[in-house]
């Protein structure tokens, strides 16, 4: 895939030129064949592959080593790029990743996978990302810099159940969240009960525990290992009432631009790390990064009251340990049942919709707010959740998504009531649950199980309800109750049933229909469709005057579809001032990722050294910058639900970095591919003999009168500072059209508040004329003059003729 | 026999690709002088809000009723007790 840069040769970039590896050759591995790694810090083994058939149900691949920090990144069907690399880079491009601080790494890849397992060439591409100068480095990484061990990537035809490991060994003497591993450990006699036939208490909760663990990996055909934190802890109780058990995922984490996770299917959408783990084919640290030492790589906890059994908690009930269901449900502390309960949150069954009016808005979605999920105050958020993706609001016949595109949180009213649809609580805490709720678990695969008691009713009766008390004990209004409503199911005798005492419970029920969307699912997946984008101008409604010009500027020619676009970023200053970066890169799967340029950044300015006709040098700006494009589910992110953006043809969020600044803007373009006139003369126009300087033009029909032009030229301005003014009218094809040059003269910083309307003051003129568009074979050219005066200097151009630099609108 | 042995070392060659079997898969650097991991440790790998607990209520019939809840995570407690713990630290 080496791709030639002729934009080296043409324009600005050519003051830049990008970072080049040397080309080393594709190394083929053979299935279940070692291959040897010597990785000294900051090189890569790149594009190793794999090729596999479509027999494949299973594509391991497993590094295991010593010394230096290895990371592993899989990507299927094209290869990584070969310029331009960072670990970054690399993992961008990478359909899963495993970014451990350790040297062992692993990663599953399966039919049910986000890009899923196909026939085909699966590349793999090995960082040794050890940086023994780092005060976070890992001890092994400082000890021996050097990494060295093995790849090996082994395709089976069969498919393998994974496992839920329990940890019983990792005790904790925090205060706020103890963990007592002698819960586990309780020598004290026991009679094998139940098909348990462990004969002390402790060993006898192990196995009650691993039974439940099995029962989930069966019922679920987990493919993949959970490792589960398992405690004990004194929760205390009284004779009426006591804790039994609590459980959830350790963490949440989402995809985003600035975090990227493309292993999960839904972008700026909360997982459980339960999920994430299933979907991304490796553990909690090697998808999340960080330490895989202990907790910090498990994904589940479940406490256990080892209070339980003294006199004075519930009359001195015992847990009942036996595999077999208990044998008087209604009577019996069932561990098994409890613990598959507990556990089945612990695997995403949870909502994260605030249900506290003491937290925020009832209704309010999650964000974060310092490094903990929050409802006010945020600093990133708020997101949806995938639990709460497949909940509808039940009205009648009709239903809408619980949670769906919404502008700064308009729709928590709705979620509030929705909350607190169903029957009213009674003096015992319970409720009548024989009705539907309006708050209903939507979709299909649930709605057509078999274990659903509404399946074969029309939509939305045959949508399972979800546990929505109105809760009058308080007030005459209803309120809903945080501590059950939403995670729970209404179905009689389910085991996520609020209230699931009374049952010889085994059956994980509902919870296995309803985790399969949550990433649990087993099904083929259909490989994903990647967002697209189009060349024009874009911009962000909340940041104007703002945007970019972004153009594809070379035609892959191989069919592999790396075209090279550049992006010209006009923005302004911290003091207003118009300055412009640019940025050149790939358009992949849906993201625009720019290529590393040799000063280590992706999005650079450039300072002009001189500035004659055909003499232009300038050299980068000592201020870092980068910038992504992420055109994919770009509704989603919280970026584009800060106002009512339904109405643009096209979104995008454009993550940008410019010194200690950094933001992510949602951008849609000015103009259509449908709106441009004929013949089209929208792009990029530079001068091939005075490379340096160059303009975008948008050409737009005006029904039956000229096209309406709009011109962005970038220039040098002061002080060898880059700047730009537009310029637009009428464009008149046959003769000479001269514009009046604007500046913007209230330009604001790029994290600052915009004013109420922008003003242009006239620095001098722009004038088009002799245009021929030379289609289908050549590029469109034309002649162009210049004159711009403004505080500190001024820059003209006389009669230059100009060619388009992009690369016309459905040419080659 | 000559030939036989040079066919011999032309098919090891061919399916053994760019690399010979135990040798090292080649190495080549990255493009920037100091790597940087992938993904920063912070801050999305979060503590969920809430637990979801499991509480038994004895009825007035003798009946044990069970009925999950959720409540405030305590690693949220120990989260913030570490942190101001830390604060305080010179």
């Amino acid at each position: 895939m080496m791709r030639t840069k002729s934009l080296c040769t043409l324009f600005l970039a050519a003051l830049l030129g990008t970072t080049a590896l040397s080309a080393a050759a594709d190394s083929p591995l053979s299935s279940g064949v070692p291959a040897t790694l010597a990785l000294p810090p900051n090189n890569l083994v790149l594009n190793a592959f794999i090729d596999v058939d479509a027999s494949a149900k299973r594509l391991q691949f497993t590094i295991n080593g010593n010394g230096g920090d290895l990371d592993l990144f899989v990507r299927y069907g094209t290869p990584f790029p070969t310029t331009g690399l960072s670990e970054d880079v690399i993992n961008r491009y990478a359909h899963y990743h495993s970014v451990s601080s350790s040297t062992n790494e692993s990663l599953l890849v399966l039919p049910s996978s986000r890009m899923p397992l196909q026939a085909g060439r699966w590349y793999v591409t090995i960082v040794n990302a050890c940086n023994p100068n780092d005060p976070n480095a890992a001890a092994s990484c400082v000890a021996t810099p050097t990494a060295s061990g093995t790849l090996t990537a082994t395709a089976s035809a069969t498919s393998q159940l994974g496992t839920i490991h329990l940890d019983f060994g990792n005790p904790s003497t925090d205060t706020h969240a103890p963990c007592d591993d002698s819960f586990w450990t309780d020598p004290t006699p026991a009679t094998p009960i139940g098909g348990n036939t462990a004969t002390t208490l402790g060993a006898q909760r192990q196995n009650a525990l691993s039974h439940a663990s099995t029962e989930l990996v069966n019922q679920l055909q987990i493919p993949v290992d959970i490792t589960v934190h398992a405690c004990g802890a004194h929760l205390g109780g009284d004779m009426n009432s006591a804790i039994l058990a609590h459980a959830a995922p350790l963490t949440y984490l989402f995809d985003d631009p600035d975090f990227p996770i493309n292993a999960l299917p839904k972008k700026y959408t909360w997982y459980s790390i339960t999920s994430a783990v299933r979907l991304g084919g490796t553990s909690s640290c090697g998808l999340g990064g960080g330490s895989c030492s202990g907790v910090a790589n498990e994904e589940l906890e479940a406490v256990f009251n080892e209070d339980i059994g003294s006199p004075n908690i519930v009359g001195g009930e015992k847990f009942y340990l036996g595999f077999d269901p208990a044998p008087n449900p209604g009577h019996t502390l069932d561990f098994v049942t409890i613990a598959m309960h507990e556990m089945t949150h612990g695997l995403g069954f949870f909502g994260l919709v605030n249900l506290d009016a003491t937290q925020g808005p009832i209704g309010a979605k999650a964000g974060i707010s310092g490094n903990s999920i929050a409802f006010t105050n945020l600093s990133l958020g708020p997101y949806d959740d995938i639990y709460d993706d497949y909940v509808a609001i039940v009205n009648g016949s009709t239903y809408t998504p619980f949670m769906g595109y919404e502008v700064n949180g308009a729709n928590d009213a709705a979620r509030a009531a929705a909350v607190v649809s169903g029957g009213v609580v009674s003096e015992d805490g319970q409720v009548d649950s024989s009705t539907q709720t309006g708050l209903r678990w939507s979709d299909s695969v649930a709605a057509n199980s078999s274990v659903n008691i509404n399946v074969g009713k029309a939509a939305p009766d045959d949508f399972p309800s979800l546990y929505a008390p109105c809760d009058k004990t308080a007030s005459a209004n209803c309120s809903p109750q945080p501590s059950s409503t939403l995670s729970h199911t209404v179905q009689p005798g389910d085991m996520m049933n609020a209230f699931y005492s009374g049952f010889n419970l085994r059956s994980m029920g509902l919870a296995v229909p309803m985790l399969s969307p949550l990433g649990w699912s087993n099904a083929n997946a259909t490989p994903p469709s990647f967002g697209h984008t189009i060349p024009s101008n874009w911009f962000d409604s909340t940041h104007s005057g703002h945007g970019f010009d972004f153009q594809i500027v070379l035609r892959d020619q191989t069919g592999a579809g790396h075209d090279v676009y550049l992006l010209t970023f006009y923005t302004y200053d911290a003091t207003g001032k118009p300055e412009w970066y640019q940025a050149q890169g790939s358009f992949v799967d849906g993201v625009f990722l720019p290529d590393l340029q040799s000063n280590g950044q992706t999005l650079y300015r450039l300072v002009y050294d001189t500035t004659g006709p055909g003499q232009i040098t300038a050299h980068a700006d000592a201020v870092s910058g980068s910038v992504i494009v992420d055109f994919n589910q770009a509704a989603q992110a919280p970026a584009c639900r800060n106002v009512d953006r339904s109405g643009a043809p096209l979104l995008g969020v454009m993550s940008w970095k410019i010194g200690a600044d950094s933001a992510q803007w949602c951008v849609q373009p000015i103009v259509t591919l449908e709106q441009h006139a004929s013949p089209d003369l929208n792009g990029h126009w530079y001068v091939p003999t005075d490379g340096g300087w160059g303009f975008e033009l948008l050409d737009v029909q005006n029904g039956s009168g000229a096209p309406v032009v709009v011109v962005y030229v970038y220039f040098p301005g002061a002080n060898g500072q880059p700047t730009w003014a537009t310029a637009s009218g009428s464009l008149n094809l046959a003769g000479t059209t001269t514009l009046d040059l604007l500046a913007v003269s209230n330009g604001y910083c790029r994290t600052c508040t915009p004013p109420s309307q922008l003003s242009g003051a006239s620095i001098g003129s722009i004038t088009l004329s002799q245009f021929v568009t030379n289609l289908p074979s050549g590029r469109p050219t034309g002649v162009v003059s210049i004159n711009a005066s403004y505080p500190g200097g001024s820059f003209a151009r006389s009669n230059e003729a100009i060619v388009q630099l992009s690369v016309p609108n459905g040419a080659p | 026999m000559k030939n036989r042995i040079l066919c011999g070392l032309v098919a090891l060659l061919a399916t053994t690709g760019a690399h010979a079997a135990d040798a090292p898969l080649p190495a080549q650097p990255l493009s920037v002088a100091t790597p940087t991991k992938a993904l920063p440790a912070q801050p999305r790998g979060v503590i969920p809000p809430t637990v979801s607990v499991t509480r038994v209520t004895r009825q007035r019939d003798g009946s044990l009723s069970l009925n999950c809840v959720q409540r405030r995570n305590p690693r949220l407690n120990a989260a913030a007790s570490a942190q101001a713990s830390g604060a305080q630290q010179p």
